[in-house]
């Protein structure tokens, strides 16, 4: 069931509801910074972190959290992605 | 001596060739800053009056320093903001505290909209820096205020503190002999500088010519770690927040970087965390444990690290230059051990807030600051603090006025009545919930958010909301807060 989980959209949807309060798609895109435009602050990024390892049983490690692996969209997929490929 | 400036152009005419401030690849050294704040101070001189207000909308920055430092260069009161506020959070100080300029790095649409509403002319620091050595053509202006950091914003009771000249040096010089801070210090800073710990960390570290070096967010805890160990630097500052993701998110504890000392302020710090903070640094890094508000300038107490385990829990004893007494509630003395409100005398106190004789009044009494705080002094005068007065909520390295959140959600036309308050949160210390009621919906729970979204500061954003039939309240009417923030904390 997990597998069938479209990252891209599942993510933008938190981000969306649970960071911006709204269902308008233009508000976020995908390459957009969430420390710049600040979408998140630290305690954003831990929760983000805990959806990662609950809903695609990522495990972040400490060195791993930095704005290359989790700072947007693309970012976290890209980063998911990597980590899936070494699993 | 009469300014901070003074004392940094002292230390760029002997050491013109140090470095000042760094960040990222750029730095700065003393005698470069030192033209660049005298170039913008003579800029900023030539468009308003010595005594004006300037608002500051510049991240921590190198730029920030030069427009700090150049505002006192031109005799004008820098009022600097969080350079990601919502356009309503900047309207409420802008409305307060008229300022003649604005001053932006970049020009922020939300500080921008502000401006032109209010027809404030726009300074784009990174288009008029122009260093200026030319002793003759144009000297400094002074005026006795300095700076006014607000700490909280409601629109009937703004707290925009005052702090004059001679505040900030005698907070400056406190702290400086305590810490033992020297020209061979260097901090790396994630504090914000437009609230008084991080001002403090930033004047602090250039009085003795030392080294600023401006770190990443804390957001990517890590980064932090990894620029302690890359910069080398002595020092490090931090809320009870940092210190816990820096011990329990990065490799900090297995490999602690060489500091000299590491310092706590902004909230207490549960003793726990204090001990895994310890446990955590290097020997012979010290630890230093303090406590203060924006109305002292930044600093009233400090824990001599020596002491850490044997006054654990404890803010610590007056730092140098100020007194502290405990006062029961008709105003007398307290004795040893008996909890009381905290007050504070010296010359780091406040002047004012500004344009507020009211708020001002009731805080600074006879010169004897009245925190807030409540707390208790030991046989040997070191201070516990016990919890605050007001209901005023701390959550990470942010004060938050419940009152700022209510008003907001107040005006949405589906609510009858609001009440916010700060409930216990193990990373942030507190965080804000939102008590409603009204008209029960999921759609409008999340109208609720996405309004306190668009106007408010992350951090002012309610974690939690919960629909309610009534509030508690007591027979007078007054809410009983703590009941809520009681009831919230039981399900969490």
């Amino acid at each position: 069931m997990q597998d069938t989980i479209d990252p891209r959209r599942a993510l933008r949807t938190l981000i969306l509801e649970d960071y911006l309060f709204t269902d308008d798609e233009s508000a976020l895109t995908d390459d957009m910074s969430f420390l710049q435009e600040g979408i998140l602050d630290s305690m954003g990024i831990l929760e983000i972190i805990l959806f990662l390892e609950e809903r695609f049983q990522v495990h972040v490690a400490e060195d791993e959290m930095v704005p290359q692996n989790l700072d947007s969209i693309d970012n976290l997929l890209g980063y998911i992605q990597r980590k899936k490929k070494a699993a | 001596m009469r300014t901070l400036l003074e004392k940094l152009n002292q230390v760029a005419r002997q050491t013109p060739e140090r470095d000042a401030v760094v960040d990222g690849d750029l730095s700065i050294s003393y005698g470069e800053l030192a033209d660049e704040i005298r170039g913008l101070g003579a800029t900023l001189a030539a468009r308003c009056p010595a005594g004006s207000t300037v608002t500051l909308v510049v991240e921590n920055s190198i730029r920030y320093v030069v427009a700090l430092y150049g505002c006192w260069s031109a005799g004008l009161i820098a009022v600097p903001t969080d350079a990601h506020s919502r356009e309503r959070e900047i309207e409420q100080v802008v409305s307060h505290a008229r300022p003649a300029l604005m001053i932006m790095s970049t020009r922020k649409s939300n500080a921008v909209a502000v401006a032109e509403r209010f027809a404030i002319p726009v300074v784009d620091i990174e288009r008029v820096l122009e260093p200026r050595t030319d002793d003759a053509a144009w000297e400094p202006r002074y005026c006795d205020d300095a700076l006014i950091i607000y700490t909280s914003g409601t629109s009937g009771d703004p707290k925009g503190v005052v702090l004059t000249h001679s505040n900030l040096i005698a907070n400056t010089e406190s702290i400086v002999d305590y810490l033992e801070l020297t020209y061979e210090d260097s901090v790396l800073n994630v504090l914000p500088f437009h609230y008084s710990y991080g001002n403090s960390v930033l004047n602090t570290h250039l009085f003795v010519g030392g080294k600023v070096v401006i770190g990443p967010s804390m957001m990517y805890p890590q980064a932090v770690t990894d620029e302690l160990r890359h910069h080398g630097v002595t020092g490090f500052s931090g809320v009870p927040t940092t210190m816990a993701l820096l011990v329990d998110r990065t490799d900090f504890a297995s490999e602690p970087p060489p500091l000299r000392y590491v310092t706590q302020a902004g909230g207490g710090m549960s003793k726990d965390l204090t001990l895994r903070l310890k446990d955590a640094v290097a020997e012979p890094t010290r630890l230093f444990v303090m406590y203060g508000q924006t109305e002292a300038t930044a600093r009233l107490t400090w824990l001599p690290p020596e002491r850490l385990h044997e006054k654990l829990g404890s803010a610590g004893i007056p730092i140098p230059g100020v007194t502290l007494r405990i006062a029961g509630k008709d105003g007398r003395d307290l004795g040893e051990g008996q909890v009381g409100e905290v007050l504070a005398l010296g010359n780091n106190i406040m002047s004012r807030y500004w344009c507020n004789p009211e708020a001002t009044a009731a805080t600074v009494i006879d010169g004897w600051l009245h925190t807030g705080d409540l707390g208790y002094l030991d046989a040997d005068g070191f201070l516990f603090i016990q919890g605050r007065a007001s209901e005023m909520i701390k959550t990470g390295a942010h004060r938050v006025s419940p009152k700022e959140i209510e008003e907001l959600v107040a005006s949405l036309d589906f609510i009858d009545e609001v009440a916010v308050c700060g409930v216990q949160d193990k990373l942030l210390g507190q965080v804000v919930a939102a008590f409603l009621v009204g008209e029960e919906s999921p759609a409008n729970a999340r109208k609720v958010l996405s309004l306190c979204r668009q106007s408010l500061s992350l951090h002012k954003v309610p974690r939690y909301i919960e629909w309610r039939d009534r509030l508690p309240k007591t027979a007078s009417g007054k809410l009983k807060k703590h009941r809520l923030a009681a009831s919230r904390e039981l399900r969490t």
